[in-house]
């Protein structure tokens, strides 16, 4: 009973810091503002540093990376999260999340929502990069070097 | 903050160090390869390979759930109190504690579950009736030297004995002298260097057979990892959550790096079924590739890893 409770709990805060983030987004996209602003407070009591100006349909941004700071308050107090948006050609090109949290918990949920949020791993080919030894799962660096010669073998022969 | 692009630049292959020693062997299910570093004369290389390979045995004839003559088998078959080896007590303390963290996941007593599911001596693979896992205070008494189990139960160490064991025997070869090496048991990983030179690891890819995620640089550390994707057959992976009695798909495979190999392999378990936050009493590093293949890691993770930045 208790895990659902901290499972909705957590699902309540990780929510909550999407929506943060998406607003903090959407801030970055109608403030004309430059390039690495310093200070842009989060959710509701957004506050750029820029001059205010209104969004209009065919505003054009520049490209580049835009940074701010979102906050918001924990039931352990205030916490932040740093929050990078990449403009190119008027589209979110990409976006990171910096956690700066805190407390623990604070920092568990934002590193959760910050894995879970942008960065993939994606493989390359061993033979790339030279080394002595491989872990993964309970696969020898033997057997895995063994396999792939077994590849290269078949690939040559094919 | 560095561009993403930037953890993706290609680097150029380094040759990895040429040891003076090499031994290669299967035991305990996996195979090894040990790494000598320093110049050894033959009949010492010979007679430490000799004093290896028996302690190897000394300890599986211990803890192996898979030979019939184990202490571990025994247990199974006869409760009562047991004096445990000398060398149990970082073990089992281990297991004590993180029994109590993991809230029961962390558990020796999953050894019949895994037997349940097929993971057995004979690699039979074929899944029966899955029983409950017993809780630990209803089983096992446990006051180094003494082991109490009141009924008969199926002890397993797998989630931390394979690194332990590595940690012994890099106590035996440091303790005939020898300062730079690395020992190797199926990608757990210890390596010490009187130098303090980094050795390199690549991280195997959890999906795709003959890539890595990344390369993680050691020194004098331990690196142990743990995957879902081999050792594993039909639902069940050789990791089983004890509560719900299935293996873990939310994680495709995870690294963690400790002084001790033992600390490494145990927490590399713990992570499967509790956040890193809460095994925060323990100093480690580790890198988890979830389900979705996106990236979790603590900041002093010593690797590059190799990613792309999407919305997700």
């Amino acid at each position: 009973m208790n895990a659902d409770v901290a499972d909705s709990k957590k699902q309540k805060m990780i929510a909550s810091l999407v929506v943060l983030v998406l607003v903090t987004i959407m801030v970055l996209g109608i403030k004309a503002f430059t390039p690495k602003s310093p200070q842009a407070n989060g959710a509701a009591t957004i506050a750029p540093s820029a001059a205010s100006t209104t969004a209009t349909s065919n505003q054009a941004y520049k490209d580049g990376t835009y940074q701010a700071v979102g906050s918001y308050v924990s039931p352990a107090g205030s916490e932040s999260l740093q929050v990078s948006v990449t403009l190119k050609n008027n589209v979110v090109a990409a976006t990171t999340a910096t956690s700066e949290a805190n407390g623990p918990t604070a920092q568990e949920f934002q590193d959760e929502f910050i894995q879970g949020y942008q960065i993939f791993v994606v493989g390359k080919n061993v033979n790339d990069i030279r080394l002595s030894h491989v872990s993964g799962s309970s696969l020898t660096s033997q057997g895995f070097n063994d396999a792939l010669t077994q590849i290269k073998d078949q690939a040559k022969t094919s | 903050m560095p561009s993403p692009k930037s953890k993706t630049r290609p680097r150029p292959p380094r040759r990895p160090r040429k040891p003076r020693a090499t031994f290669r062997f299967e035991a305990i299910g996996t195979a090894w390869s040990i790494d000598i570093y320093e110049p050894i004369v033959d009949t010492d290389a010979a007679a430490l390979l000799t004093a290896v390979t028996d302690r190897i045995e000394a300890f599986d004839k211990h803890y192996s759930r898979f030979r019939p003559d184990s202490l571990i088998s025994e247990m199974a078959q006869r409760p009562g109190t047991y004096k445990l080896p000398a060398d149990a007590k970082p073990l089992l303390d281990l297991y004590a504690h993180m029994y109590g963290l993991t809230d029961g996941a962390m558990t020796p007593l999953i050894g019949q579950l895994l037997t349940d599911a097929g993971y057995d001596a004979f690699y039979s693979l074929e899944p029966g009736p899955l029983r409950p896992v017993p809780a630990w205070d209803d089983v096992l008494e446990y006051k180094f030297p003494n082991l109490t189990l009141k009924k008969p139960a199926l002890l397993d160490v797998g989630a931390a004995g394979k690194g332990y064991l590595v940690d012994i025997i890099a106590e035996l070869i440091a303790g005939r002298g020898i300062k730079s090496f690395c020992i190797d048991a199926g990608g757990d990983i210890v390596q010490r260097d009187a130098g303090s030179r980094p050795l390199r690891v690549g991280l195997e890819h959890p999906g795709v057979t003959g890539h890595v995620i990344g390369v993680a640089t050691i020194t004098n550390q331990s690196l142990c990892g743990s995957a879902g994707n081999r050792r594993a057959w039909g639902a069940f992976n050789h990791i089983m959550d004890p509560h719900s009695r299935t293996s873990p798909k939310h994680i495709k495979a995870l690294w963690v790096i400790a002084d001790t190999a033992l600390l490494a392999d145990a927490l590399a378990t713990c992570l499967f079924f509790v956040s890193p936050a809460k095994l925060a009493r323990y100093t480690f590093e580790y890198a988890i590739v979830y389900q979705d293949y996106s990236l979790g890691r603590s900041p002093g993770f010593p690797a590059t890893f190799f990613t792309e930045t999407r919305r997700s």
